[in-house]
């Protein structure tokens, strides 16, 4: 999680490794410094996109699982599927459409907590109790 | 989304039989799945990812 900003890491020379090596990371981070002060706080992609687990069936089902995947892990893991966080699946005759706002509420309000309340989370590595935040950075098109 | 196929089309003759059943109650409540067309019901699962990124510090391997 903290991989992005360790002193062994190459960075600073003009090439992207990482997104934390882009404007857009730096500029959030120039805006709100509480948050990019620990580099543990979380950075979240949300993606979404309609599939179909039955073959044949393509216009009576349709499934949207919505992911979000995290950004402050190195870009070879953080697409894994032991990272990439499942967080909704919504099956039903029909894709939700624009009302997939309402389906998306739930997480909505978990990321609230995560960003106005913030979240008393344990770290292992360091034996130690910390305060998480954690923001949706992107969101990509699938 | 997707295309009519001669399949679907049949199916939705089969879907006529099924309501004409509703008409009469009596037969209703014997509802023969062959002849009736399945509607997938809307579900939606959630899992919260605050559990998720608890989990994830608790692991010194994943940090």
């Amino acid at each position: 999680m903290q991989w992005w900003a360790l002193d062994g890491r190459k960075k600073g020379d003009g090439v992207l490794r990482h997104p934390s090596d882009a404007q857009q990371w730096k500029g959030f981070d120039a805006k709100y410094p509480e948050f990019g002060e620990d580099p543990r706080n979380v950075r979240f992609a949300l993606s979404t996109d309609g599939m179909n687990p039955f073959v044949d069936r393509t216009s009576t089902h349709s499934t949207w699982p919505v992911l979000l995947s995290i950004y402050n892990l190195p870009p070879w893991l953080f697409v894994k599927r032991k990272y990439l966080l499942l967080t909704m699946i919504i099956s039903g005759p029909k894709a939700p459409g624009i009302d997939i706002d309402v389906f998306i509420e739930p997480l909505m309000q978990d990321m609230e907590i995560l960003w106005k309340e913030r979240v008393e989370m344990w770290d292992e590595l360091v034996k130690s109790a910390f305060t998480l935040r954690a923001i949706i950075f992107v969101s990509v098109a699938l | 989304m997707g295309t009519k196929s001669g399949k679907k089309r049949k199916k939705c003759g089969k879907k006529g039989d099924a309501t004409k059943n509703a008409e009469e109650p009596n037969i209703t409540l014997r509802i023969d799945d062959t002849n009736q067309r399945k509607i997938p019901a809307l579900v939606m699962w959630y899992l919260s990812p605050i559990d998720r990124l608890r989990r994830l510090f608790s692991n010194p391997k994943d940090l």
